[in-house]
C-alpha cells in the first residue's frame, strides 16, 4: 500500500500525518548515513544534562540512528505489513526464501478474517502515536521509556535476583514485545488474524496453530505434519493406532529429563498447589512448592510433549473422521466400564482403541482400564472422567455424533491433562461438558485438545478450564452454534508460565462468563476474581507469564468476565482478545453470580479489555460492529507499571462505559502505555479518564522510566467524551503523554488537512487542549 | 592411594576372568534341571557345533505352576554368563568364587560380528539368558593372528575403562524402585551381565525384563491380539522395537522365554510382533537392530496391513528416511544398519545386492564423517553430526558421544578401532563417567541421564570386547608361565639340597 492509498483511509487530517511521517521516515532514511538519529540533536554537549543518557541503555539508544518506536530486534514496520507471495519470491537471496518457508503463518496478501484494513489502520495509528510524540517534543522521554522497560528486562533476566521480579520461565516473544511496545500492537494484530485463519484452514490449519503456539513458548520449529489420507476406516483405525503410540512416545520423551521422585513429586503435588488450594488469581497459596513445580515442569522436555500433540493432531481431519463414521455397525464386544454396544476393541502396546456402536453408550473411564482411545460413531452418549495423567498419558476421544454428555470431577478429563496428552473430537450435536478444574482443553505440564465441530454446545467448569494452559498447550476450538461457556478462574483463552491458551470460537452467537466465585485479592475495590478470555499471566513470587488467547469469528457475542479478564496481560505474561464480527458486549464484572443467582459483590471490574499490569501486554481487537464496553477501572487500553495495553475497535459505533472512573479508556500509568483506538463511527467514551498521563509516577523513578504515555486516537464519527474533550480535537491529557486524537471524517474536514498550530487550556482538568486547525 | 591400588589390582586380576561365573560351571537354575532354552536351541544348532556335547532339550511344556517355580529359581545371585556387549570387565569385580568359574567359558565369548544365534525350537522354561547363549556359541574358526603388544598408554586406558564399568555395575537397582525403562537401559550397557535386586535378592535384569517382573509397579510384556508384545509409554520401552533392540545387543538367544501373566511364548513372539508392525512411515531404527540380529537376510514376511517386508526393505527404508528425523543424531539408524551389516557379511548371497552395497558405503561414509567431526578433546557436539565444535551444553555432549561412539565401537572394522580419534572418544568417556561417577548415581536419574550413561557403558563395553579382551587371554596365561617359573625358582635343586646335607 503506497502513501496515497493509506492517506485516503486517514479520515481527516490524514493528509497531514501521513505527509508529516513520510517525510520524518525519508530524512531518517537520508540522515541515518550519517549515523545520526532522526530525533538527534547536533550538536551534542556530553555535560549538558538533556544530552546525558539517564541510563546506559537510553543513552545508547538516543545516540544510535534507529527512531525510538522501533529499535534493535523489533520488525520494521515495513516488515509487519504482509508482503503478498509473489513478492516475496522474487526476493533474492536465503532471507527470501526463509520467509516463504515459515510454516505457521501463511503469506497472505488480504486477510480472509476481519477487518480488511486492519493492518493499514494499525499503521495509521502507530504513525499518529510517532508524530504526536514527536510534536510535543517527547520522543527523547519515549526512549527513556523503552530503554528503561529493557533495562528491567535485562537486569531480571535470570532464575533467581533476589527480587520478586525473576527472569524464570520468560518467553522471548514476550521480552521482544515489551522492549517494542508500538510495533507490537501491529504484530498483535497479525499473530490473532493469522491464528484465526489457521483455525479456520481446517486440519492443516490445526497443525498450523499447533506450530505457532510452538514457536511463541519457545520451542524449535518443527515441519508441519502432513494431512493423513485413507481410503478405508481400517487405513484411519491404523491411523488412530500410530497416532498413539507416537504419542505414548512423546510423551515418555517429554518425562525423560525428569528423575522418578521428581516425577512423584509432580504427580503428588501439581493439582493441589497449583490449582485446587487457590482462590486468587494472582499468585499461589504455597509458592515456594509452586516455584519447585514451575521449574520441573520447565525442565520437561516441552519439545516432546508438543510432538505428542502433533501426533495426534492428525485426527482433527473432517475427512478421516468421515472414514470413521463409515466403520460398519458388526461385532459387539464387552469392555468393562462401558455400557451399549462396542463393536471392536483393537490392542496396541500403547493402549486399547475401542469403537463404540451407534447407539447410545455410557463410557465410565475410571472402570475401563487400560483404554487410551474411544471412538464412537453416533447416539447421545455419555462420558464420565477420563482424565489424562501419568498413568493414562494418552487419552483420545472421537465421537462422531448425538447430543452428548461429558461429565466428570476428576481434573484433567475432556480434551484436557495432568502430565499427559488429550484429545477429545465431537463432530456433531448439541453437547454439554460438565466439569470441575483442569477441563475443556487445558493442561498442566501437558496438551489438552478439545475440537467440536458443530452443535450448540454448552462448556461449564471450575478452574483452569476452556483453552487453559500451564507449561504445556490448552486448545479449545468450537467450530459452530451458539455456545456458552461458564468458569470462574483461569479459563478461556489463559496462559500460565510457558503456557500457551488458546479458545476459539468459529461461528454463532456465543456467551462467555469468567469470574463471579471468589472475591478479588484486592482489598480496596470489590468484585471478584476472573483471570480469563485471553490473559497471559504469571504468578507472581513464582513465575514469568504464558500466552492467552481469546478469539471469535463470527456472532453478536456476550463477554461477561471480573478482575484481570478479557484481551490482558499480568506479571511478564501477554494475552490476546479479537471478536471479528458482529455487535458484541463486552460487559465487565459479571452480571450474576457464577451459580447462577445474585452477586454478594458490588458491580466493579478492574482489569479489562486490552491491559498490561506488571511488565506484561494486553491487547483486544474488535474488528466490525457497534460493540459495547463496560468496565470500572484500568481498563480498555490501560497500562500499569511498565507495561502496555491496547484496546482497538476497527469500525462501527461503539459504547465504552466506565461512568465517573478515570483510570481507563487509552491511559498509562506507574510507567506505561496505554492506547484505546477506534476507527470510524459515532463513539461515546463515558470515563474521566480518557487519555491522561499522569504526571507523578511513585513504583518507579523519573525522569528514567521515562513517564507515561496515553492515546486515546478516534478517526470519524461524532464522538462524545464524559471528560470534555471535544468531537474533532487534539487535547493533551495530564502530562505531555497523555492524548486524545479525534479527527474528523474525510469528506466532512476536507480543508482540515493541516497540522495543529496552537494548544488552548480548555477542560476543566486544566489539560491542554489542540484543536485540529479549522475544525 | 593403597586401597585404590589395590582395588585396581583386584580388578585387573577379576578383569582377566571377563564376566563372572559361567552357564557351563553353574548349577542348573531351572526347573526343569538344566534342560534349558539354550540347550534346546544348541541342540538345534549341533550339526554346525558337532564338536561340542549338547544336552538334550526338553520339550515339554510348562504349565502355570511349573511357571511360577521356574520363575523362584530365576532368582538367582551373582553373573550368569557371558554374551553381549557387557560381557566383560563389568561383572570382573565379582566374588572371586565365581569369577573362577567364569575362566573356563572365556574362550566362549562371542565376538560381536560372530553369526546370531539361529532360531530354535520353542522352550519349555526360562533360564538365564547367558546360559542360553553360551550354549550356541559357535565355535572359533581360525587360527588369529599373534596380537601385538598392548602399549602402556593404551593399557592405562583399559585400566581406567573397567574400572568405570565396574564402578557403575554396583550401583544398585532394583524391582521397587525401577521401571521397565530404566532396567531396559541398565541392559543395553550391562547385556545379559545385569542385576537388579528383587525382593532382597538378585536378578538377572534380561530374566527380569521378559519374564515380566513388576518393576515400580509396571509390567512390561502384555498380550497384544494374542501375540506377546512390550508395552510403550513412560516407564516402558521409550520407543517401539527397543526391547528387542537390546536384546539383540544382549545375544539373548530367540528361544529365550518371554510372558505375560499366564502367557508364556520365547522373544521370537516379540520379533514376530515387530515384524507385523513393521511401516514405511516413522522410525524402524530399533526395530531393525532387533530384526536384523534375529531374522535370517532371507526371510520375508508380512506387515499387519498385508505389506510384504524384508531385511533388504527395512534396510532400505531405513537408508531413505532424513537422517534429520532420526533421533539421537540418527545414530541408532546406524546402529540398526551396521547390525544388518554383520547379517550381510556372513551372507555369502548377499554381496551383489545393490541395497546391501549401497548399505555399506553409507555406513563407512558416515563413520569417516563421524570422526571428522569430533572434537580434539574426543567429545562431540551436542547436535550429533549437524554442527562441529565444542558445544555449551556438557550433558548433551556426552549423550552425542556416548551414542556415537557406542555405534562406532560396535561397528568400525578391527583395525580402525585403535584409531587415535576412536581412542580419544573412548578417553573422553571414561574421563566424563569417571568424573562424574560420585555424583551420578544412577538409579537415581532421570531416563535422559541414565540412557546417555547406559550408551557411554555400552560404548566402552563394545570396546573392551574387542580390543582388550583378547589380550586378557594372553596375559593370563602369561601369569601362569611366571607364577610356574617363579615356584620352580624358589623350589630347591635335589643337588643342591644334597650338598647342603654334606655340608652339615
Amino acid at each position: 500500500m503506497n502513501v496515497s492509498q493509506r492517506s485516503r483511509l486517514l479520515p481527516g487530517g490524514g493528509m497531514w500525518i501521513t505527509f508529516s511521517v513520510a517525510a520524518s521516515l525519508l530524512l531518517f532514511a537520508t540522515d541515518g548515513a550519517s549515523g545520526r538519529g532522526p530525533f538527534d540533536r547536533k550538536p551534542k554537549d556530553p555535560n549538558d544534562a538533556e544530552n546525558r543518557p539517564t541510563t546506559f541503555a537510553s543513552g545508547a539508544l538516543a545516540r544510535s540512528n534507529q527512531p525510538f518506536w522501533n529499535i534493535e530486534g523489533a520488525p520494521a514496520l515495513a516488515d509487519v505489513r504482509r508482503t503478498p507471495p509473489a513478492a516475496a519470491k522474487a526476493k533474492k537471496g536465503p532471507a527470501a526464501g526463509k520467509v516463504a518457508e515459515v510454516p505457521a503463518e501463511p503469506p497472505i496478501d488480504q486477510p480472509a478474517v476481519g477487518d480488511p484494513l486492519a493492518v493499514s489502520k494499525l499503521e495509521l495509528l502507530q504513525q499518529e502515536m510517532v508524530a504526536g510524540i514527536r510534536a510535543r517534543g517527547i520522543d527523547q522521554d519515549f526512549l527513556r521509556f523503552r530503554s528503561y522497560l529493557g533495562s528491567k528486562l535485562y537486569g531480571s533476566n535470570a532464575p533467581h535476583t533476589g527480587s520478586e521480579l525473576t527472569g524464570n520461565c520468560r518467553l522471548s516473544w514476550y521480552d521482544h514485545m515489551l522492549r517494542n511496545p508500538l510495533p507490537a500492537v501491529a504484530e498483535s494484530e497479525q499473530f490473532t488474524r493469522h491464528l484465526h485463519e489457521a483455525v479456520l484452514a481446517g486440519s492443516q490449519g490445526f497443525a498450523q496453530v499447533l506450530a505457532t503456539a510452538r514457536r511463541k513458548l519457545d520451542l524449535p520449529d518443527r515441519p508441519l505434519v502432513k494431512t493423513a489420507e485413507a481410503k478405508s476406516p481400517a487405513e484411519v483405525l491404523e491411523l488412530v493406532e500410530q497416532a498413539i503410540i507416537a504419542a505414548k512416545v512423546a510423551h515418555a520423551a517429554a518425562l525423560a529429563p525428569l528423575s522418578k521422585s521428581e516425577v512423584r513429586e509432580l504427580q503428588a503435588s501439581l493439582y493441589p498447589v497449583l490449582t485446587s488450594q487457590n482462590n486468587v488469581g494472582h499468585t499461589l497459596g504455597d509458592r515456594m512448592t509452586g516455584r519447585r513445580m514451575v521449574d520441573l515442569l520447565e525442565r520437561m522436555d516441552r519439545d516432546a510433549m508438543f510432538q505428542g500433540a502433533e501426533a495426534l493432531a492428525p485426527l482433527v481431519n473432517k475427512g478421516l473422521l468421515q472414514q470413521l463414521a463409515k466403520i460398519p455397525d458388526e461385532g459387539s464386544v464387552v469392555v468393562a466400564g462401558v455400557t451399549g454396544r462396542v463393536l471392536r476393541k483393537i490392542d496396541t502396546p500403547a493402549g486399547a482403541i475401542i469403537v463404540g456402536g451407534r447407539g447410545k453408550n455410557v463410557y465410565r473411564f475410571d472402570e475401563m482400564g487400560d483404554v487410551a482411545c474411544v471412538i464412537d460413531l453416533g447416539g447421545d452418549d455419555e462420558y464420565y472422567e477420563g482424565v489424562a495423567n501419568l498413568e493414562h498419558p494418552v487419552r483420545v476421544i472421537l465421537d462422531l455424533a448425538g447430543n452428548d454428555l461429558y461429565r466428570g470431577r476428576r481434573p484433567g478429563i475432556q480434551g484436557s491433562a495432568t502430565l499427559g496428552v488429550a484429545l477429545l473430537v465431537d463432530v456433531e450435536g448439541d453437547d454439554v461438558y460438565d466439569a470441575q478444574d483442569l477441563a475443556q482443553g487445558s493442561c498442566v505440564g501437558g496438551v489438552g485438545m478439545l475440537v467440536d465441530f458443530a452443535g450448540n454446545d454448552r462448556y461449564n467448569a471450575l478452574r483452569r478450564a476452556q483453552g487453559s494452559a500451564l507449561a504445556g498447550l490448552g486448545i479449545l476450538l468450537d467450530f459452530d452454534g451458539q455456545d456458552d461457556y461458564h468458569a470462574a478462574m483461569w479459563a478461556q483463552g489463559f496462559g500460565h508460565p510457558l503456557g500457551f491458551g488458546l479458545l476459539d470460537d468459529v461461528k454463532g452467537k456465543d456467551h462467555y462468563y469468567c469470574g463471579g466465585l471468589w472475591r478479588d485479592s484486592y482489598p480496596e475495590t470489590p468484585g471478584y476474581e476472573g483471570w480469563g478470555q485471553g490473559v497471559g499471566a504469571g504468578i507472581r513470587q513464582v513465575a514469568n507469564g504464558g500466552i492467552g488467547v481469546i478469539l471469535d469469528g463470527e456472532g453478536d457475542d456476550v463477554y461477561e468476565f471480573d478482575y484481570i479478564s478479557h484481551g490482558g496481560g499480568y506479571w511478564c505474561g501477554v494475552g490476546f482478545a479479537r471478536d471479528f464480527s458482529g455487535d458484541d458486549q463486552y460487559i465487565g464484572s459479571t452480571i450474576k453470580g457464577y451459580h447462577g443467582g445474585g452477586r454478594g459483590e458490588p458491580q466493579f471490574q478492574r482489569f479489562g479489555c486490552g491491559f498490561g499490569c506488571h511488565y506484561a501486554l494486553g491487547f483486544c481487537f474488535d474488528d466490525t460492529g457497534n460493540d459495547y464496553y463496560r468496565g470500572a477501572i484500568m481498563s480498555m487500553g490501560f497500562g500499569w507499571d511498565c507495561s502496555v495495553g491496547v484496546l482497538c475497535d476497527f469500525g462501527g459505533n461503539d459504547k465504552y462505559d466506565a461512568p465517573g472512573h478515570n483510570s481507563n479508556q487509552g491511559q498509562g500509568a506507574q510507567a506505561s502505555l496505554g492506547i484505546l483506538f477506534d476507527y470510524d463511527g459515532d463513539d461515546t467514551y463515558n470515563s474521566y479518564g480518557s487519555g491522561y498521563a499522569n504526571p507523578g509516577i511513585n513504583y518507579h523513578t523519573q525522569p528514567q522510566c521515562g513517564g507515561n504515555f496515553s492515546f486515546l486516537v478516534d478517526y470519524g464519527g461524532d464522538d462524545t467524551y464524559q471528560c470534555g474533550a471535544q468531537n474533532n480535537s487534539y487535547i493533551q491529557r495530564g502530562s505531555a503523554g497523555g492524548f486524545i486524537i479525534d479527527r474528523p471524517k474525510q469528506q466532512a474536514t476536507a480543508e482540515n488537512d493541516a497540522e495543529p498550530k496552537s494548544e488552548t487550556k480548555k477542560d476543566p482538568k486544566a489539560e491542554q487542549t489542540v484543536k485540529a486547525s479549522g475544525s | 592411594m593403597a586401597a585404590h591400588r589395590n582395588r585396581v589390582a583386584w580388578f585387573l586380576a577379576c578383569g582377566l576372568l571377563v564376566g563372572g561365573a559361567s552357564a557351563a560351571d553353574s548349577k542348573p537354575s531351572s526347573a526343569t534341571g538344566g534342560k534349558s532354552a539354550a540347550q534346546a536351541s544348541a541342540k538345534q544348532n549341533s550339526a554346525d557345533k558337532d564338536d561340542e556335547a549338547q544336552p538334550q532339550p526338553s520339550t515339554k511344556h510348562l504349565d502355570e505352576d511349573q511357571a511360577k517355580v521356574s520363575t523362584e529359581d530365576l532368582r538367582v545371585d551373582g553373573p550368569v554368563g557371558k554374551m553381549g556387549p557387557a560381557a566383560s570387565a563389568a561383572k570382573s569385580v565379582a566374588p572371586p568364587a565365581k569369577s573362577a568359574a567364569s575362566k573356563k567359558t572365556f574362550e566362549k565369548l562371542p565376538p560381536i560380528d560372530q553369526p546370531a544365534p539361529k532360531p530354535t525350537a520353542p522352550v519349555t522354561a526360562p533360564t538365564k539368558p547367558a546360559e542360553a547363549a553360551a550354549k550356541v556359541e559357535p565355535k572359533k574358526v581360525a587360527e588369529e593372528p599373534p596380537l601385538p603388544e598392548l602399549s602402556k598408554e593404551m593399557a592405562a586406558t583399559r585400566e581406567r575403562l573397567r574400572w568405570v564399568l565396574a564402578g557403575y555395575a554396583h550401583q544398585a537397582f532394583s524391582t521397587q524402585e525401577h521401571t521397565p525403562a530404566d532396567i531396559i537401559n541398565l541392559c543395553m550397557a550391562y547385556g545379559c551381565q545385569t542385576d537388579v535386586q528383587h525382593g532382597g535378592q538378585a536378578l538377572n535384569g534380561i530374566t527380569c525384563l521378559c519374564w515380566n517382573y513388576p518393576c515400580s509397579g509396571y509390567e512390561l510384556i502384555e498380550a497384544v491380539g494374542g501375540r506377546l508384545a512390550a508395552r510403550i509409554g513412560y516407564g516402558y520401552q521409550a520407543r517401539p522395537g527397543q526391547l528387542l533392540a537390546v536384546l539383540a545387543l544382549s545375544r539373548v538367544p530367540l528361544t529365550y522365554p518371554v510372558r505375560s501373566g499366564t502367557k508364556i511364548g520365547t522373544v521370537a513372539d516379540l520379533v514376530d510382533y515387530e515384524k507385523l508392525h513393521c511401516r514405511i512411515a516413522g522410525d524402524q531404527s530399533l526395530r531393525l537392530i532387533g530384526l536384523a540380529h534375529f531374522i535370517p537376510l532371507a526371510e520375508t514376511w508380512e506387515d499387519s496391513l498385508g505389506q510384504k517386508w524384508s531385511l533388504e526393505k527395512l534396510v532400505k527404508v531405513e537408508l531413505d528416511r532424513p537422517w534429520a528425523e532420526s533421533p539421537y543424531g540418527s545414530t541408532q539408524r546406524l546402529l540398526g544398519l551396521s547390525m544388518a551389516m554383520h547379517q550381510i557379511a556372513r551372507t555369502t548371497s548377499a554381496a551383489d545386492n545393490a541395497t546391501f552395497k549401497r548399505t555399506g558405503k553409507y555406513v563407512e561414509e558416515f563413520q569417516d564423517y563421524a570422526l571428522k567431526t569430533q572434537n580434539a578433546d574426543g567429545s562431540w557436539h551436542s547436535a550429533y553430526f549437524a554442527a562441529v565444535g565444542p558445544s555449551r551444553d556438557y550433558v548433551g555432549s556426552f549423550r552425542a558421544t556416548a551414542h556415537i561412539m557406542q555405534w562406532l565401537a560396535f561397528s568400525l572394522p578391527a583395525k580402525r578401532l585403535d584409531n587415535t580419534n576412536v581412542v580419544r572418544g573412548v578417553e573422553y568417556l571414561v574421563k566424563f563417567l569417571t568424573d562424574q561417577s560420585n555424583r551420578w548415581q544412577l538409579p537415581a536419574q532421570s531416563p535422559d541421564v541414565l540412557e546417555a550413561v547406559a550408551c557411554g557403558l555400552s560404548a566402552l563395553s563394545f570396546y573392551d570386547q574387542r580390543v582388550f579382551a583378547p589380550y586378557d587371554k594372553v596375559e593370563e596365561e602369561k601369569k601362569k608361565a611366571e607364577e610356574e617359573k617363579k615356584s620352580n625358582l624358589e623350589k630347591p635343586a635335589p643337588q643342591a639340597r644334597a650338598e647342603a646335607t654334606e655340608t652339615r
